[in-house]
Parts: structure tokens; C-alpha cells; sequence
């Protein structure tokens, strides 16, 4: 045992340095979707929604102005300044004026007509003849010379033929006159940017890209910000979240696993005040984490957000293992062989239970749950190894050394009456409570995936209120295996819609199926666009006689120029797509391809978004809807059901257990009591307003449920062993719970300040929990078991 | 010819540009809103030159702008015969085109024509609300009022000419995003003149409703 010999810090620092390497090692998973259940259609949506319709490397920039004007110089400037650095950024998307929408539109809308069908393309071409199109040269003049300088005019100056009016008969079907890139009062605006230079994969190369854009972005604004009164610019889109979300797990992990570590130093140190004993237990601790969040990385390859939390659970229960070892060695100064075949069984059944009870949590819907009670499942397998095999031989050697200091007793337990009292008095207002105002209702507007205070989270939903939601649109995906599966579900889409209007439960709804790619059509206008493209000169000239200059006729050029080149890869294999780089785009906010999937993105506006009939009339295999409204609704739906579903028979299991274990109707009815005590007591925390229920952090529950029944298990086996001396219990097995209770609530109690809003909740309850029961088994439940047992007698 | 007479006249013209301090230019604003004061409504002549980037050349055309501050009403009248009138109507505005006898009522308004709708503003705080000043000149005997309209819409400068000496507003001009521009100079102003309520609710009796 040299080994002991080593300094404290040595073995202390050669685990942490472990420990941290693990963690460097670890990869997490920033897309917040995976930790939801994939069955739910708004759940689906939204994962649908990032998936094809934006990219790893696409940053959103958010500008907030005193003005109009100055918003929309802004982003000019500032979009100007970003693309010189070629080395960050590929492209900048911003909005168009009316004037380069016009000069740039023209190969989209060459697409619209080469796709748009048959019979309103040879009416367009049957305009133009000869007469025709002298009749539309004459109407255009006349706009023009109308003095009026709406955009009509603008438009009728560059597209004296209508030829852009395909867009406005295909859009029509889009209805909603928004402007996606602006406010209406034009204030608050963005811009896309397209990245380059980094690995959008990882979030650790998008965060060092993300700050490289920041640098610049605070240059420019203390060089510009000011005179163009910009009063806010965000960051926002996948990149700026995978940055965030993976910097903030790292930041929860290493902060909980920080602060459970102090916290159980302190009280290691107030219980024992042995600095090297626990420097060892500190280092079997971390060694744990070590090799936990190595096997975790191959079994479970990436962590979701709520994994990151594991950590300071599992610090928080494996040191229970060490603890009780240590005391045992303490206690009876066994060798090490001795101590693990005594103390070896109850670790592993207790460790055993205690991954049961988290494994259970892959009994509820939600995978990132589910995710985190297996990494603490196997955490504790392996703690239990470490603390039985790696550190019982060190607190054998370190107790041999000590001098044994007097155990002091904890502490009365109130007297049987008055804890009688306590036990009734409390079970009846919470009944009272109860029946007054109905059990605790869960947080409908709760979202398990919202980051605290989070700048690109902060900054998508200021852009989702000001711009996306003003009018109550919510995003509707419509998603095929193929094209034309796609076209189908898109028809099967636009029939539900229309019957969901019927039924009022929808106002309006906005899917674009003639923006979809249409290779039968394409084909099928590829012969009249062939020929049409013989009337460009007439056309031209015509222009050219009506007094328009070159700019007058650059977009019916642009036009003619776009077909050419469209019409031979007709008969190519697959649809043909827009030719440009601005028609690409464009037609990708609504339209796209990936992973041999096509999707459709339109939008309906629900009359009551938080009720959820409207999304189950619209929502199909094919069909979802990104509907953060109605999102917390279905969670709470989906976890009542789980609640019903897993609870109610793992507590029949428990009862039964309980009365094999304890083979005694009176130890039953206290255990039972105690769960019970505890139960009222976090209700009554709840009605005060101290606690809040979510989809989330009610599956602690069952964890609670468990710590529940084990703490009344040790107790009352501890009261039986001393013939119901409650001094002795609480001497003996108290201290033990009082350890273990304290450290397993610091460890759920650190996640409090995780940045997941889900994960910190669960930390609260869970914490407040442990304690509650810790505190009823410690100084509660003897009282009741000498009350019980002494009726008896 | 000597340097001197090579330059002069550049220099000159440089000179007729000379910026004026935000004070000044304060003051001469001031100074032409006051001639407002006591206006009920005006009755404006213009002559408008519309240089558009799509046509080879400026369209020239006459007009006839009248304004009631104290109903908020305008008449807006454009050609020789007249090709446009454009009212204003309820929240919105009237366009009716006599020349084929069809008008649109336009419920949104219509931008460019909101300057109107409001009529030119009366005092420095209204104006400053609407406007941010680019610049003040004096260009000859005119200073030019170079702002931006805070709302944007598409124009890119909204300049009002004013003269030197009396400070009435002698004409507008507007430069739109696309690079076109309209040039408005007023051929007479006539203030606090009778006018028919027949003005402002132009006969439409036998036109056809159409979207313009």
C-alpha cells in the first residue's frame, strides 16, 4: 500500500486530469430535438424544420434600429463588411430592394414558367404575339406615366411584359403578404450568412468560427453602430446554437461536477475530518467519472444536452459506496477482503436498485431522459467496482492509522405523539389542499429544450415574434420519401387544410405545391419555351421602340437567357432547378432535398394554437407542424401517460417487494407512511409556490420514489437490529443517510444552475426531494416505528 | 488662359455648395415650416420630371396639389389632360385615371403617396419625426433640404427646395433605391383658397373598379 503514500494532490490531480481528458473527449449533440419524443408531430416539425430548411453552416443576423432607413443600411454595411473576409464567410444572403429583386429575378422566374403549368404558360405566350404585346407595352407606358411611384410602377418600368406575374399567380397560393426578412415597421431586419473555414459538424470548431464573426461584429459595430443607431444584433441559426449549446453543456458538466465535489469535500470534512481519506475518496470519484464518460462515449456515441447532468448525479451517489465503506472499515477494522465480502453484497444490491429505479426512466417518452438514467446506471455499476476494489484497500490502510474518534449522536427525534401529530397534521392539510385546489398542474408553457439565458436563443425567438409569428403562422412540413410522394402528401396536405378550415380549426393556410418541382411539367413546357425563345428579338425591339433602355429590358433578357440554358437539361434525368444562385436559394426557404428526402415547407394559422385538435387533424406520417404553442401541451399529455403508465405499476412492484422484505404489515405501513409524509410534504411546497411540475422533471418521481423506499429500508432494519433504540439507529444508519442524502441532493441540487431549463428544474426537485425523504427517515420514521410497534406491544 | 480663369468658375460653384452647420440648417427649416403658420390649405402647380432607370427618357408632365390641413384632406392631379387623380380616402386612397375611365380604392395606402396623405409638416418636432436631416445647402438662391424618410419605403432622399429669401418651398425632390428620381418644382402656390368639397371626391360615376 505505497500507493497511500503519494501525495494527495498527486492522485488527486492524475484523476482529474483524467476525468478531464474523458470529458474532451466526450462529443455532444447541440440539436436540442433528440432529448424530445420523436413520435409527437410538433417534436417532429421542428427537427424537420432544421433539418431541411437550414444548414450547419448558415448563421442568421438579427439587426434592431431606431428606423427603418437605418435598419436597412445596416444591414447593407454591415452584411458588406462580413464578406470581406472571404475567409470566414462564403456568401451573404440579405433582402433584395425592389430594383435588384428585379434585376436578379429574372432566372427564377424564368424556373416559375418553365414549372408553373401548361395551360397558364401558353395563355402568357399567347399575350405576346404580336398585338398582344404591343397592348402590354401600351398598359406598362401607361403605369409609367401615371406618376404614381408605387412598387407597380417600379415593376411595370422592368417588366413591361408581366412576365413576373407567375410569381404572383403561383404565390397566390403563399397568401401571406409578410415580409420574411423585416418587421413591418422595418426596424428590426436580418440577413443570412453562409460560413466557410470551419467544421459545422463540431461544435467546438463552429464556437472558434462563431467568435472569429463576433470579433468582426463588434467592430463594425463600434465603428458604424452609433451613426446607423443600431440598439441590437443577434447571432441566431444552427451554428450560433451548436456553439452555444455544446459550450453550455461543457460549462453544466464541469460547474456540477465542481460544485458536488466541494460540497461533499465539506461535508466529508465536517463528518470525518480525515483530508487525505478524502483526497483518495475525491480521486476514486473522479476516476469513476473517468471511465463512466469514456464507456458512455463508444456505448452511447454523442450525449444530448440533458446528459450533461449525469455527471453530478452519479458523483452524488457513488461516494455513497466509498462512504460506507469507509465507516464499515472504520467500524470493525476489517481487511479489505473481509470488508468487501461483508459490505460487498449490500453495495451491489443497493447499486443494482438504484440503476434499476434509472433505468426505468427509459420507460418514458422522453429519450434524453431516458439517455441520462442509463449513463447513471452505468455509472454507478462502475462506481460500485471502483469504490469496492480501488478504495476499500485505501480506507482500510487509512483507518488502521487513525486514532477512533466518538461517534456523536445526531440528535433526538421529536416524541411519538408529537410526531404522530406532525405525521397526520401534515397528511391532512395536504389532503385538504388537495381537494381545494386539485392536484398540481404542469407547466403548459414549458419547453424542456429552452437554454437559459442563451444570446442565440434569445435572438431566434425575438425573430420568431417579431417577424415569423406576428401574423399566428405556425411552420408546416410536409415531407416524401421521393418527388413525387412529396407532390402526393403535399395534395393530401392542402385537402386537410381545406377541411381543417371547414371545421374552424385552422384560419388560413399557406402551402406553395406550385413551387414544387415538376419534371411532367417541365417536359411538357420545354416545346413551347423552345419556341418562344425564337421571339426574344421582336420582343427586344419592341422595348427598344417604346423608349426603355437597357435596365428597361435586362429582365426580360435575363429571362430569355435562363430558359436557353434550363431547356437543355430537361430531359435530363430529375427536375430541373432554378439556374442562379438567388433562384437556388429562394426556392430552398421553401423547398428542399436531402438525404433522398424531399420536403415542402408551408404554414397554416390555428385558431387556437395551444389546443392540440388542429394539429391532430392536420399532423400525418408526412405531415408536421412546428408548433412550439401546442408543444407543451402534448408533452404534458404524453408524460401523464407515462406517469400512469410506469408509476403505477413500479409502485405495485415496490409494495410487493416491500412486504416480502420486510414480511411485517406494521414496517409496511411506516414505509408506506414515509413515502407518503414525504409526498404531501413536496405537494405542499408545490402549493406554496416554492416548487413547479414539468414534463421533465416529474419523471424524478420515480427517482424520488426510490431514495424514498431505500432510506425507510436502511432505517427500519436498523431499528429492528437495536430492538427499536432510536439513539443507536440514528448514531449507526443515520449518519450513513445523512451522507448519503445530503451528497445525493448536492448532486441533483448542482444541476440547478444548468443552463437547460429541464435538466435545472429536475435538479430542483430532485434535490428538495432527497432531502425530504433523507429528513423523514433520519428523525420521523423512528418515532412512528416505536409508535407502531409499541401499540402493538 | 492662366490658371486662375482655368478654375474660377469650378471654384465658384464649389462656393454656391457651401454646407450650412446643423444650427443653421435647424433654422432654416424652422423658418420654412413657420410659413405654414396661418395656411389652411394650399393649392400647389408643379411641373414634375420623372428620370426613370428603365426608359431613355425623363417623362415631363404638369400638376396640381391641393392640400386641406384642416380636414387632412389631399387632391393629388397629374397630366395635361389629366391622366391621374389620387385622393385621399377613409385610411386609404382613391386613384382613379379619367383617361380610361377606371379607378382602385386602395385600402393600405400607398407609400410614396403618404407624404401627402399627411400633408407637409408644421412643425420642426413633426418633422423631425418623419424626416432625418442629411444636409442643408444653399445652392444659388435655394437651400436644399436633404433628409431621409425615417419609414424608408424606397426612397433614398427626400429633398425640399426652399428659397433663400422668403423660405417658402419652392419644390421636391426624390430620389428612389432603384436609382430613378423625381424632380417636382412648383409653378404657383396659392394659400387659403376656396375649395369645393367636389375637390377631394372626384366623380367616378361610370368608371370601372380595377386594380392598377
Amino acid at each position: 500500500m505505497r500507493l497511500i503514500r503519494l501525495h494527495p494532490l498527486i492522485i488527486t490531480s492524475v484523476c482529474g486530469l483524467l476525468a478531464a481528458l474523458s470529458l474532451l473527449g466526450v462529443r455532444f449533440s447541440a440539436d436540442l430535438y433528440e432529448i424530445m419524443p420523436a413520435d409527437l408531430p410538433e417534436v417532429r416539425g421542428m427537427d424537420e424544420v432544421n433539418r431541411f430548411f437550414s444548414r450547419d453552416s448558415q448563421l442568421i443576423i438579427t439587426i434592431e434600429s431606431s428606423e427603418s432607413a437605418l435598419a436597412e443600411d445596416a444591414v447593407a454595411s454591415l452584411a458588406e463588411h462580413l464578406e470581406k473576409r472571404s475567409d470566414l464567410v462564403e456568401r451573404v444572403d440579405r433582402e433584395r430592394n425592389l430594383a435588384e429583386l428585379v434585376n436578379e429575378g429574372g432566372a427564377l422566374i424564368a424556373w416559375l414558367w418553365l414549372n408553373a403549368p401548361e395551360e397558364l404558360l401558353s395563355d402568357h405566350i399567347d399575350s405576346l404575339s404580336e398585338t398582344g404585346a404591343e397592348a402590354k407595352l401600351a398598359k406598362a407606358l401607361e403605369q409609367l406615366y401615371s406618376g404614381l411611384l408605387g412598387a407597380e410602377t417600379v415593376v411595370a418600368g422592368y417588366d413591361p411584359f408581366g412576365f413576373a406575374s407567375v410569381a404572383e399567380t403561383i404565390g397566390s397560393e403563399n397568401g401571406s403578404n409578410s415580409d420574411p426578412m423585416q418587421s413591418q415597421d422595418g426596424t428590426f431586419r436580418l440577413f443570412y450568412l453562409e460560413g466557410t473555414g470551419a467544421d459545422f459538424s463540431d461544435y467546438r470548431s463552429a464556437a472558434t468560427w462563431l467568435s472569429k464573426i463576433r470579433e468582426e461584429v463588434d467592430f463594425w459595430e463600434a465603428k458604424e453602430g452609433e451613426r446607423l443607431a443600431v440598439s441590437k444584433i443577434g447571432l441566431t441559426g444552427t451554428p450560433a446554437f451548436m456553439a452555444e449549446v455544446g459550450a453550455e453543456m461543457e460549462r453544466d458538466m464541469t460547474v456540477s461536477v465542481v460544485v458536488t465535489i466541494v460540497l461533499i469535500s465539506l461535508l466529508f470534512w465536517i463528518m470525518h475530518r480525515r483530508p487525505r481519506a478524502l483526497a483518495w475518496l475525491m480521486a476514486a470519484m473522479m476516476l469513476t467519472l473517468a471511465i463512466t464518460l469514456s464507456l458512455g462515449a463508444v456505448l452511447f456515441g454523442e450525449l444530448s444536452v440533458m446528459s450533461a447532468g449525469f455527471a453530478a448525479i452519479l458523483m452524488g451517489l457513488a461516494v455513497d459506496y466509498g462512504i460506507v465503506l469507509f465507516r464499515e472499515s472504520m467500524n470493525t477494522g476489517d481487511p479489505a477482503p473481509k470488508l468487501r465480502r461483508t459490505v460487498g453484497p449490500s453495495i451491489l444490491w443497493a447499486g443494482a436498485t438504484t440503476a434499476v429505479v434509472f433505468l426505468s426512466l427509459n420507460f418514458s417518452s422522453l429519450p434524453g431522459l431516458a439517455e441520462m438514467g442509463n449513463l447513471v446506471a452505468l455509472g454507478i455499476a462502475v462506481g460500485a467496482i471502483v469504490m469496492l476494489f480501488a478504495y476499500a484497500p485505501v480506507a482500510v490502510a487509512f483507518n488502521a492509522e487513525a486514532t477512533p474518534r466518538p461517534s456523536r449522536p445526531l440528535g433526538g427525534s421529536p416524541r411519538v405523539k408529537v410526531s404522530a401529530a406532525i405525521l397526520i397534521g401534515i397528511l391532512a392539510l395536504a389532503t385538504l389542499v388537495t381537494a381545494w385546489r386539485g392536484a398540481p398542474k404542469l407547466e403548459a408553457n414549458f419547453h424542456p429544450f429552452r437554454i437559459r439565458e442563451s444570446p442565440s436563443m434569445i435572438a431566434w425567438q425575438e425573430m420568431r415574434t417579431k417577424i415569423q409569428e406576428r401574423e399566428g403562422f405556425v411552420p408546416l412540413i410536409v415531407r416524401g420519401s421521393s418527388l413525387e410522394d412529396l407532390t402526393d402528401a403535399t395534395a393530401e396536405a392542402s385537402t386537410k387544410a381545406q377541411r381543417s378550415r371547414d371545421e374552424g380549426l385552422i384560419d388560413e393556410a399557406l402551402i406553395s405545391s406550385g413551387l414544387l418541382p415538376a419534371p411532367e411539367r417541365q417536359r411538357a413546357n420545354a416545346g413551347p419555351i423552345a419556341a418562344f425563345l425564337k421571339e426574344q428579338d421582336r420582343l427586344t425591339a419592341l422595348l427598344d421602340e417604346a423608349g426603355f433602355s437597357e435596365e428597361g429590358t435586362e429582365l426580360t433578357d435575363s429571362i430569355f437567357e435562363a430558359w436557353s440554358e434550363m431547356l437543355s437539361s430537361v430531359q435530363g434525368q430529375g427536375p430541373v432547378l432554378p439556374v442562379d444562385d438567388f433562384g437556388r436559394w429562394t426556392l430552398e426557404r421553401v423547398y428542399t432535398s436531402r438525404g433522398g428526402e424531399h420536403a415542402l415547407l408551408g404554414a397554416v394559422r390555428p385558431t387556437s394554437p395551444r389546443d392540440r385538435a388542429w394539429v391532430e387533424a392536420l399532423a400525418t406520417d408526412r405531415i408536421s407542424l412546428a408548433s412550439i404553442g401546442s408543444l407543451g401541451v402534448a408533452l404534458n399529455e404524453k408524460i401523464r401517460d407515462d406517469l400512469w403508465r410506469v408509476f403505477l405499476p413500479m409502485l405495485g412492484l415496490l409494495v410487493i417487494m416491500l412486504a416480502i422484505v420486510f414480511r411485517s404489515w406494521r414496517d409496511l405501513c411506516i414505509s408506506l407512511f414515509s413515502l407518503g409524509f414525504s409526498a404531501a410534504v413536496i405537494l405542499l411546497l408545490t402549493e406554496a409556490g416554492l416548487l413547479s411540475w414539468n414534463s421533465f422533471n416529474l419523471c424524478g418521481v420515480p427517482l424520488l420514489f426510490g431514495t424514498g423506499i431505500d432510506f425507510s429500508i436502511h432505517m427500519v432494519f436498523s431499528l429492528r437490529r437495536n430492538e427499536g433504540n432510536v439513539e443507536a439507529a440514528q448514531r449507526g444508519i443515520g449518519k450513513a443517510l445523512l451522507f448519503c442524502g445530503s451528497s445525493s441532493a448536492i448532486g441533483f441540487g448542482s444541476l440547478a444552475t444548468a443552463s437547460a431549463y429541464g435538466l435545472a428544474s429536475l435538479g430542483v426537485v430532485c434535490g428538495i426531494g432527497i432531502l425530504v425523504n433523507m429528513i423523514v427517515a433520519i428523525w420521523l420514521l423512528p418515532s412512528w416505528y416505536r409508535w407502531i410497534h409499541r401499540c402493538r406491544s | 488662359m492662366s490658371a486662375i480663369r482655368l478654375f474660377l468658375p469650378p471654384l465658384l460653384f464649389i462656393a454656391t455648395l457651401a454646407p450650412i452647420g446643423a444650427q443653421d440648417g435647424n433654422e432654416i427649416i424652422s423658418k420654412w415650416l413657420a410659413t405654414n403658420s396661418g395656411t389652411s390649405n394650399v393649392k400647389v402647380n408643379f411641373s414634375q420630371t420623372r428620370t426613370m432607370r428603365t426608359l431613355k427618357v425623363p417623362i415631363r408632365q404638369s400638376g396640381t396639389l391641393t392640400l386641406d390641413y384642416r380636414s387632412g384632406k389631399f387632391r393629388w392631379e397629374l397630366g395635361r389632360p389629366t391622366q391621374t387623380i389620387v385622393v385621399k380616402d377613409g385610411g386609404g386612397v382613391l386613384i382613379v385615371r379619367p383617361s380610361v375611365k377606371k379607378y382602385e380604392r386602395r385600402s393600405g395606402g400607398m407609400p410614396a403617396m403618404s407624404a401627402l396623405a399627411r400633408g407637409f409638416p408644421r412643425t420642426l418636432s413633426e418633422f423631425n419625426s418623419r424626416y432625418r436631416v442629411l444636409s442643408v445647402q444653399k445652392v444659388g438662391s435655394r437651400h436644399r433640404i436633404v433628409t431621409r424618410p425615417r419609414s424608408g419605403s424606397g426612397v433614398d432622399e427626400f429633398t425640399f427646395v426652399v428659397e433663400a429669401n422668403g423660405s417658402r418651398l419652392t419644390g421636391i425632390e426624390i430620389d428612389l433605391s432603384d436609382g430613378s428620381s423625381v424632380k417636382t418644382s412648383f409653378t404657383s402656390v396659392k394659400r387659403n383658397v376656396s375649395l369645393p368639397s367636389s375637390v377631394f371626391s372626384p366623380s367616378i360615376s361610370g368608371y370601372e373598379a380595377t386594380k392598377f
